[in-house]
């Protein structure tokens, strides 16, 4: 009874600890992906000019999770045909990348270019589009460090919790 | 094209009686304005004709709205098309813009603080062509003449242009169209809107000597359909045409043959016309005042 109530506690603690580890590779994952996806939006306003609704339509196919969720309701929200600003529908959009774990930074550095794409020239889109890319270069690289750090630091909390509680409660 | 208006100016459109609606004019501030076929009127915010004090009033909410619309959110991609002044919507309709002009080192870059679009009812008219193609055209395309469309603006040479090119490419013949202001074969996204025959091949955007070039090199044609000649630069292109045994139908201001020849670069430029076509409106738009056979610009 014993070795199995300690079983049901080591798997918990350490499913959690892994659940948490887990959240800073999907925050990782989630960035690389915001990156192909603005490296794909740049070279198709660069050399295809293509309208966002076409673009936003056929990326949502391209990704999946958070990102082609994202894609998926701001491209809805264009064809939707009310003629809103378009800062408004990237907004919805945006609400679901918050609750998808995407870092504050990058959903105010997001937010920013919401602002101004589709409003200009194709050399002012392609500024704003590289100052994205870069600030999510950098966000990048702080999540991978952290990711590297955290996710062991997790894993072992998980499992060792567990087996601390395991000592103090058998 | 009422898709492309802000819902609420679409709203009005909806309950009013038009017959055959040709425009909608929207300018910011002042009374919502369509034209049908009994002309211009002014309509009230529930799609009544009215006078301009009771008339909707566009805010500045409808014509973002709109912008938003016509550009699909996208002003980047339209940016050719603005420096024009217009873009043209699928099924061929046109919205001319009116606003602010941006000029960098001498040529307008694009249009801010946009205050009125005109939206235009893209229409083909076929058989336009019909009283003139058979002599324009042989019967089975095998022997064509280079034609000039002559009028002043606003009397179809357009339209007569399209059905030309339209009816000598269903004669069997390859037509290419350079479309330098996509009047003719109205394109969206690279596709015709309007009908311009089963083997035209259409240079949207081109301008006429890269359009020549690269129709003579790529697409072999035997006739090239092309808008406004009347510049020095045109001697060039359509001597080159003539040179490679291509007939060309192209349209020109003017209001008669005389006047024509009488211009500085009509020497060089008109003596590869076999065929003159002078328009009016005398009898409305498409009237055709005379056919002229011609050689040698004479």
């Amino acid at each position: 009874m014993k070795g199995v109530a300690a079983g049901l506690i080591l798997f918990s603690t350490g499913a959690m600890g892994l659940t948490i580890a887990r959240s800073f590779s999907h925050q990782v994952h989630s960035l690389r992906q915001l990156m192909t996806f603005v490296q794909v939006l740049e070279s198709e306003i660069r050399f295809a000019r293509t309208t966002l609704p076409h673009v936003l339509a056929h990326q949502a196919t391209q990704f999946s999770g958070a990102i082609g969720m994202f894609l998926s309701i701001v491209s809805t929200g264009l064809k939707a045909g009310h003629g809103e600003p378009f800062i408004v529908v990237w907004e919805a959009g945006l609400d679901s990348l918050a609750s998808n774990g995407v870092p504050g930074s990058t959903l105010e550095d997001l937010r920013g270019l919401g602002d101004v794409l589709g409003t200009s020239d194709v050399t002012e889109q392609i500024k704003h589009l590289n100052v994205l890319l870069h600030r999510l270069e950098q966000t990048l690289k702080r999540s991978e460090e952290e990711r590297d750090k955290q996710t062991r630091l997790w894993q072992y909390l998980g499992f060792s919790s567990g087996l601390l509680l395991c000592l103090l409660l058998l | 094209m009422q898709k492309y208006l802000a819902p609420s100016l679409r709203g009005i459109l909806e309950q009013a009686t038009l017959s055959r609606l040709e425009e909608v004019r929207i300018r910011l501030n002042r009374p919502l304005m369509v034209k049908d076929a009994r002309g211009f009127s002014f309509l009230s915010h529930n799609g009544q004709l009215s006078v301009p004090l009771q008339a909707y009033i566009v805010t500045r909410d409808d014509l973002e709205r709109t912008v938003q619309l016509v550009t699909e959110s996208s002003w980047y991609a339209w940016e050719q098309e603005i420096q024009g002044g217009y873009l043209t919507l699928p099924g061929g309709h046109r919205v001319g813009i009116g606003g602010q002009a941006v000029y960098s080192h001498g040529v307008l870059k694009t249009i801010k603080n946009i205050s009125s679009l005109n939206f235009r009812q893209g229409r083909a008219v076929l058989g336009a062509a019909d009283p003139i193609i058979g002599q324009v055209a042989s019967k089975g395309g095998s022997q064509v003449l280079s034609t000039l469309i002559v009028s002043p603006p606003g009397c179809g040479k357009t339209t007569l242009l399209r059905d030309l090119a339209r009816q000598v490419a269903n004669c069997g013949l390859q037509v290419v169209i350079i479309d330098e202001r996509s009047e003719i074969a109205s394109c969206y996204l690279g596709v015709p809107q309007l009908d311009v025959g089963v083997q035209t091949d259409v240079l949207d955007g081109y301008g006429k000597e890269i359009g020549v070039h690269h129709a003579l090199r790529g697409l072999g044609p035997q006739v090239v359909v092309t808008d406004e000649i009347g510049h020095g630069a045109d001697a060039q292109v359509l001597s080159e045409l003539a040179r490679s045994g291509v007939k060309v139908i192209a349209t020109c201001h003017g209001d008669s043959w005389e006047n024509l020849r009488g211009r500085s670069w009509a020497k060089e430029s008109l003596g590869i016309f076999e065929l003159v076509v002078i328009l009016s409106r005398r009898m409305g738009p498409g009237t055709i005042e005379s056919v002229l056979r011609v050689r040698g610009g004479t």
